[in-house]
Parts: C-alpha cells; structure tokens; sequence
C-alpha cells in the first residue's frame, strides 16, 4: 500500500513551492488588525453618530452665543429704552425687547453664560466631592465604608426641594447660596457610582493579576482604576449639567433663585412668564435657548453612553 | 427569624434617618433669617407682638423649641401653623394631599403606560424607523424640562385655543365633571415618565435579548411574539417594577412647578410656600412626613426585588 | 443526497463589527446521516459555534450574514428557505440545541417545569395536565430526582449538573431527529461531565438521534461520536471517522491536538505538548493555508495558496500541502503509513 494517495486534483509541488519556511520566524503572535485603543474607538464610535455630532456642533454654536452674541446685535442688555418697551423682535432687536425695552437678545445670552457657568461649578463641585467621597469609601471598606454609605442614605431620604430652598433662605438668594443649595446633596449620585466601580475593580480579575504581577499602585491607578471611571464621570457631567440648568431656572422661577440684577436663564423665564398672555416671545426666546442647551448636552450624553460602553467598541 | 431581625434593624436604621433629618431641618429653620412672624407682626403694637410670639413659643430660646418640636414629634404632633391659624399638618394633608395625588396619579398613568408601550416598540424594531422615533422623542421629552411644557401647554390650549381653563383644579364637588381642568397639568407632567420609562425599558429589554435564554427559547420553537411575552418582558421588568414606588411616592407628594404654574390647590405648592414663610411647625411636618414616605418606599422596593427576581432573597446579596 | 439527514455545503457566515468583517465560518460542508454522531472539534474561536447556530437559524443578523452560497438542508430542504412557520417546526420539533452555560441558558425567573413544558405545549397538542405530567416522565428519564418537586423550582436552585439535565430533557422534549450540543460539559465538574454523556449517549439510542457534538475536548468525543470533524480558523481542516483520525491523524493541527491530550499511557517525564501561536485573524484571513504560522512542517506554497483536499480511506480526507510533496517528509511521521496496524 502506497504511503498516500494525493486526491486526483493535485500536483506534485515544485522544489520552490516545497521549500520548508521557518515557521517561528512568520511570527504567529503577530496581531494583523490595527490596534485600537479603548478612546480612540470610543472616538471614532462618537464621531460616526450623527446624534452626538449634532450635539456638539449644537454646543459649539451655543458657547459661541454665548461668548459673543451679547455684543453681536449692538445693542446693550442693561440699556432701558422707554421708547420700545415690550416690542416684537425686529431688525434692532433680535428678540424683542422686555417690559423695561432693554434688548431681548444680549439678554438672553448674558443669561445663558450665568446659567451655564454655575451649572459647570457645580458640576465641578459635585465631581470632585463624589470622587474624593466614593475613593475614600473604597480604599478604606469596612466600618468606614458602612458608615460613610449610611450619610449617604441619610442624605438621600431629604427632600431635596426642602434642602435647596432652605439653604437658599439661609444663605441668601445670590450666586453663593444656589451653588450651595444644589451642590449639597448631589454629589451623592457620583459618590455611590464612583464608589461602586472602585470597588468592582479592585476585585477584577486583571486588576488583582496586575497586583500580582507585582505592578506598583501608581500603574494600576493610571493604567486600570481611571479610565474605567473617567467614563462614568464624563456621562455624568454630561447628565449633571442639565440638570443644574433646569433646577437653577425652576428655583429662579418659584422666586427661590437669583434675585436682584443677576440675569439668568430662570429669572428670564420667570419675568417672561408674567407677560406671557401677552407677550409671548419674552418667555419663548429664554425657554427656547434652555430647551436647546439642555438638549445639546443630553444628545451628547446618549452618544457619548454608547461610545464609552467597551461592549459597543469592539 | 432571620426576617424579623432584618425587619427590626430595618425600623431602627429609619428612626435614627427620620431624627437626623429632622433635626437638620430644625435648624437649618432656625437659621435663617426672620422667622413667621416678622412680616405679620410690623405694623402692630409691641404688646400684640410679644402675645403672638409667646402663642406660639417662638419666644423661648432655640434649645428649648427644638425639645418641644422633638418631643412634638414623637406624639405625632406638629403643632398648628403660623400662617393658617388653627390647621395643623394633618389637616393640611386632609385637605391637599388628594389633589396632589390625582394630579401626580394621571400623569403617572399616562406617563408610564404610553413610556412602556414606547420602550417595547424601540426594542422590538431595534435599528428600524420606531427605535429612532422613539430614541428622539425621549431625548427631546427629556429636555424640555416639564415647567416648559406646562407654560407652553398653558399658552397655546388654554390663553390661546380655549380649550381649557387657563388655570385651576376641580374642587371637592366636581371629581368628574371637572376633568377640563386636569388635562393640561397631567399631559405637562407625563412627557418625563414618557422619556424616563421609554428608554428605561428599552435598555432592559435589549440587556435581556442577548441572554442566552432567548437563544434557548427561540431554539425552541416558540414565535417571535411568544418569546417577547414570556421570556423577554417578563426579565426586563424587574428594573421597571422595582423603580414603580418611588415614582409612586414622587408623584403623589405633589410636583411644585405644575402646581403653581396652573395654581393647583395641592401639596406641592403649600410646600413650598409653608417653607417661604417660615411656617415651622407645618414644614416640620411634612418634611418628617415625606421622609417616612421615602424611606417606607425603598424598604418596598427592596422587598419587591425578592418577589419579582426569585434569585434574590431577604438579606441576601444576588444569587 | 435525500438519505442524509443533514447536508451542510459551503456554509459561510461573517460578523459585520467596528472594525470590519469577521469571517467566522469560510465554506464549511459536512454531512450527517439519521442517528450518527458528529463531533465539531477545534479550539476556541474557531467557528465552531457559529456553525452551530447557523444549523438553527440562531445568529442575528445583523450583525451576522449567512453568506448567499450558504446551504443547509434538512432532509433535503434548505433551512434557510423555510418560512416562519416551518422554521419554527424545525426549531424544537425536528432539531434542538443544547448550550454550553446551562445556568445562562435557562430562564431565571421561570419555573424549571414551565420551561420544559413550554417546548411541549406549543409543538404537541396537549393539554396542560398532560404536559405536565410528560414534564414528570422527561425529567425522570434525564435522571432527576423528585421531579414533583423539581418542576416547580428555579434555575438557581439546582445544580450545574442538574440544569444541564434539564436542557437536555427540554431538547429531547418532542423526540427531534437533530441535536445540536454546544460544549454541552465545558461548564462542568469531570465525573459530572462523564454522566452527561452518559445520559445524552443513551437518550440518543432510545431515540435514535442524530447527533452533532461541538466541543474543543477531544477526549470527550473519543467514545462519542463515529465521525469527526475537525474545525480551525473558521474551515475545517480534517474529517474522518472517529478511529481514523485518532490513530492516523494526517492533519499536522490534528497530530499536534492530540499530542496535547494528556494519556495514562504516557511517560511520566514526557512533557505534555501545547501548540505556540495562535490563530490567525480571521478580520483579515490569511491567503494560504491558514495554520501555517503554527505549523512547524510550514512550507512556501502554504503562505500562497489554500491546500486542496485529499482522500485517505473512503471516509478521511485532509487539506494539507504535505501531501503534495515527491515522497513523504522525513520529520513528518504522522505523514507516513509505516505504522499501521
């Protein structure tokens, strides 16, 4: 019996074709795909969502308005003029103007640049105390754990309408007492996520062969610990600061928030309520705007929630 | 036994929250500038004055109040308001809670129902036409936050079209008859349930679709239909059923913003008022009240988690 | 080709990902025929699973494409043209599937009886108190104590090896002609893993099931199946019968996986052999014979050209270039028939 018999198809090969190649030379371990790192997937992931591209052109237009537009219309947001109270918008004033006749428009934007700016401090605020809070609940575990989540339930069980409008009473209806009043309960939400995922981490299994492995703690931090939370923290500023736009412009509007000559989007809202019957434009205009940034950052927040998720990456 | 000791801690752990909170609220009260009276009490004589302060005990220094609220409380005794002579919180809570709890009721019914029905379709027809319509629609419901919607369904249905009153509530006597009245508050609040459990389902349902039990189910045979009803929904439930009570809980406290765009008689309004003025004894109350209710409604949930999730057992972990 | 139970030509299926397209399954064809045993055999990522999906029309598409050119038929009919209905005849009645994680196959919050009579109840007209008791009987025959009990229990509360007898009562439920078990022991303890074959070897000569095994343990199949085939990136390499291929494998991948299974037979100081590398990245298959950066009998024309097949006995073929050589490599000794019985 013939030691092989080749199927009828077959040749014979080719001294040249039969030339033995050293087969750990072709470098099996070589990876042909392009490697991609866990942002730069989560980059070109958002950059393909339509969505979060709209989101961020929207943000882009509005950080410019916001910027600039004050002075784009040339007329000034603090200048009464009894001749034009309460006119419709025109080719002077782009929004109209408010029952004292000052310019509608710069207004509007001045408004939106309190609000926002307030939203991104207490977004700041609310980052950094979370974290600082959920790590140190993490790194110690045990009694200080426990006693630390059970503050935290303490403060979740207030009503936190109650909270924000007695220390604003307290404090006083300024810049001051709002931040205060909405910072002091919500970092919670971040400290219980930042706290779960430290803790999640810690005991995964690649952070423990990482340990063991004998990386030192500064690696793990960098290498493990922070990107897998920098993506919890960055949906949660994105889901933060409309929040705090909304609830700044609600307090404004229950005659809780900013008084006196601050303008925000709220107060705004709130004067344009009262003529409303009237004149709508004065309520439309401000509402619009808050409506359109709080949009812009929940679109990007979406998008950037399927970018972030190592599941959708691949 | 084990249940009962769970149950016993339970209670302790919510007594120790309820006396912190409102020991906090107490004095956050009383720092804050004026107090009840002040505006009351400006044109009247000194002798007046003192009478009223001594009625109601806000001469007597800080200490001394708060044991007098404390020991107040323990009675279930808020006192009786400052503002509203003769009405304590009981009262109050007689009269306004029932129309904040239809208000907050309707719009959770609609709210909800029309949110879950969104969800199923999105997760069903994943990456078709009603998952985009839908993935939009809760984005745009989201951001419009709902005192918008309230001032815009204000201005266009009732200033503008007269389709229904601009503002008020039907009171005692007319429950049904005065259904005009509710429509625009209950759509103005429903939009955020809309959003919030359209998307809620959706995520659990997809998070479910790709467990291999709907491999095995589907290996079975069964039509598409049937391993949605029995397989699919039945999972993804669990988060929807065990988030229900606290939007119950929510909802019937009374949402402040509705209430007082469309002047609606109900808690959420007096709330907000009651602490404006400084009426200690009625803020007092209800915010031990609504804090009870909290805590009531997590514990409820936590035991709704053991019924609907067989894998989960009292005072266990997962599985 | 009507006598086959199950005709499987040129199977393809991709993954449409991120990164571009995965070509899990490249022409895959085998032949089954009514009550024999076919094991799949490969290492992880190989395709095998995703063969074994596609046999019931189980992968999402999207992401997953069942290639055009793709064929599997049932008793001469494409599965792929079965309307809803007959799909979902096919699916239960005439083919099941068993799955690798029982506890993650089972539904958690059903009741082990429900499960079991839902595959029942929708295939057989019966009433409710006759599935359940057919629910009884099927849990008895797969060996489960107190089935009274059992049925209105949850996954959770059973045992790994006990859940994977409830899967496979659901599969046998309706008496199907197919069965597709992927890994159907992976999951579980050795003795463990003994009884489920035990168990699914008995249920199928009761009922005469054709079998197809997927598994990436060659000893389990070793007194299991008659044929096997043995799968690598996404093609398989090497089919023959079971004997064939465990005393004359005339695949270098195949030699090398069995030199990997460890044997009492061996010499204590004999290191048992692992194959270094790994497979080759099937986003962007590799020209030529797709094992050749693994193969230590590697040659030039591998890297170019996709080896042919060639017949060995009636039932073995191989798609090796070593076969093509003027006379048999002197390294190669599996190549070489010198040591046949």
């Amino acid at each position: 019996m013939s030691d092989y018999q080749p199927a009828s198809t077959s040749r014979i090969l080719t001294p040249a074709e039969s030339r033995r190649v050293d087969w750990q030379q072709l470098n099996a371990e070589k990876i042909n795909r392009p490697v991609i790192t866990y942002w730069q997937g989560a980059r070109r992931w958002l950059l393909k969502n339509p969505i979060a591209v709209f989101a961020m052109i929207l943000l882009l237009v509005l950080i410019l308005l916001i910027l600039i537009g004050p002075g784009l219309s040339g007329a000034e947001y603090i200048k009464i003029n009894a001749a034009a109270k309460n006119t419709a918008p025109n080719a002077i004033y782009w929004f109209g103007t408010d029952t004292l006749g000052r310019d509608l428009w710069s207004r509007v934007w001045i408004g939106a640049r309190l609000s926002l700016l307030i939203a991104l401090a207490c977004s700041a605020i609310k980052l950094v105390v979370g974290c600082a809070y959920g790590g140190i609940m993490a790194y110690f575990g045990g009694k200080v754990d426990l006693i630390m989540m059970r503050i935290i339930e303490i403060l979740d069980s207030f009503p936190y309408l109650l909270i924000t409008l007695l220390i604003m009473m307290v404090i006083g209806k300024n810049v001051a007492g709002l931040l205060t009043a909405m910072c002091l309960t919500s970092w919670v939400s971040t400290a219980r996520q930042v706290r779960g995922q430290l803790m999640q981490l810690r005991e995964s299994e690649y952070v423990q062969a990482s340990q063991m492995l004998g990386a030192n703690p500064a690696h793990i931090i960098i290498k493990h610990l922070l990107p897998n939370t920098v993506s919890i923290l960055i949906l949660d500023l994105c889901s933060s600061i409309p929040d705090y736009i909304f609830t700044e412009a609600s307090l404004s509007f229950l005659g809780m928030g900013l008084s006196g000559d601050v303008i925000s989007l709220g107060v705004l809202i709130s004067d344009g309520k009262a003529k409303m019957q009237f004149y709508p434009f004065q309520l439309l205009f401000p509402a619009a705007v808050l409506c359109i940034a709080v949009l812009a950052f929940n679109m990007l927040g979406d998008g950037l929630r399927d970018a972030l998720d190592p599941r959708t990456i691949e | 036994m084990k249940v009962f000791r769970y149950l016993i801690k339970r209670l302790l752990i919510a007594l120790i929250t309820l006396y912190i909170i409102a020991t906090a609220t107490f004095f956050l009260l009383a720092l804050t500038p004026g107090d009840a009276l002040s505006a009351r009490v400006e044109k009247l004589p000194d002798q007046v004055t003192e009478r009223l302060y001594e009625k109601y005990g806000l001469d007597k220094p800080v200490m001394e109040r708060y044991l007098i609220t404390m020991k107040g409380l323990l009675h279930g005794d808020f006192g009786e308001s400052i503002i509203y002579e003769g009405q304590t919180v009981q009262d109050i809570i007689a009269e306004k809670g029932p129309v904040s709890a239809r208000l907050g009721l309707q719009q959770m019914i609609l709210g909800v129902g029309v949110g879950l029905l969104l969800g199923i379709l999105a997760a069903v027809k994943k990456g078709k036409f009603w998952d985009y319509f839908v993935v939009v629609l809760a984005i745009l419901l989201i951001s419009v936050p709902n005192l918008i919607f309230a001032l815009l369904l204000q201005m266009v249905f009732a200033a503008r079209l007269k389709w229904f009153p601009v503002i008020g509530w039907p009171s005692a006597g007319q429950w049904f008859s005065g259904w005009k009245y509710t429509v625009l508050p209950t759509l103005a609040g429903c939009f955020g349930y809309i959003a919030a459990y359209s998307r809620l389902l959706k995520a659990s349902m997809l998070d479910v679709m790709n467990q291999d039990y709907v491999l095995t189910a589907e290996s079975k045979g069964l039509t598409h239909r049937e391993v949605i009803l029995h397989h699919v929904l039945r999972n993804s439930m669990i988060p929807i059923i065990t988030r229900l009570p606290m939007t119950v809980a929510m909802c019937i406290t009374g949402s402040f913003f509705i209430e007082s765009v469309f002047s609606i008689p109900g808690l959420g309004l007096y709330y907000v008022n009651a602490v404006a003025a400084q009426d200690v004894p009625i803020v007092m109350g209800e915010t031990v009240i609504i804090a009870a209710l909290y805590i009531f409604v997590v514990f409820i949930t936590d035991i709704l988690y053991t019924i609907v999730d067989p894998r989960i057992r009292i005072s266990g972990g997962k599985r | 080709m009507s006598d086959k139970l199950l005709k499987v030509d040129n199977l393809r299926v991709s993954y449409h990902t991120y990164a571009g397209e995965v070509q899990a399954v490249r022409g895959v064809s085998f032949e089954l025929d009514e009550g024999e045993t076919l094991a799949l055999v490969g290492e992880s990522g190989c395709g095998k699973s995703v063969t074994a999906r596609s046999l019931m029309r189980l992968n999402k598409v999207p992401p997953a494409e069942i290639k055009a050119e793709s064929r599997v038929l049932f008793q001469g009919e494409n599965i792929y043209d079965f309307d809803q209905n007959r799909l979902r005849r096919y699916r239960g009645q005439d083919a099941a599937m068993i799955f690798q994680d029982a506890m993650a196959a089972l539904n958690p919050t059903m009741t082990i009886g429900k499960q079991v009579a839902e595959t029942l109840l929708h295939h057989q007209a019966l009433s409710k108190k006759a599935a359940r008791e057919q629910v009884r009987q099927l849990l008895q025959q797969v060996g489960i104590s107190e089935p009274e009990r059992r049925l209105r229990q949850y996954p959770h509360e059973l045992s790994g090896g006990m859940r994977q007898r409830v899967m496979i009562a659901i599969a046998f439920a309706n008496q199907p002609r197919l069965l597709i078990a992927d890994e159907p022991t992976t999951a579980l303890d050795v003795t463990i893993q003994a009884q489920i074959i035990d168990l699914m070897k008995q249920l199928q000569q009761i009922h005469k099931t054709a079998v197809i095994m997927i598994t990436h343990d060659l000893g389990v199949v070793a007194n299991l199946a008659q044929r096997i085939a043995v799968m690598y990136a996404g093609t398989i390499v090497e089919r023959g019968s079971s004997r064939e291929i465990f005393y004359h494998p005339r695949h270098p991948y195949t030699n090398m996986l069995l030199e990997a299974v460890p044997r009492l037979d061996q010499p204590e100081d004999k290191e048992l052999a692992s194959i270094a590398g790994t497979p080759p990245d099937l986003l962007n298959p590799p020209p030529g014979c797709p094992f050749c950066s693994r193969c230590r009998y590697c040659m030039d024309i591998c890297l170019k050209q996709r080896p042919p097949v060639y017949q060995f006995e009636p039932d073995h073929q191989a798609d090796c270039w070593l076969y093509a050589l003027e006379k048999p490599a002197e390294d190669a000794p599996f190549t070489r028939r010198d040591d046949h019985e």
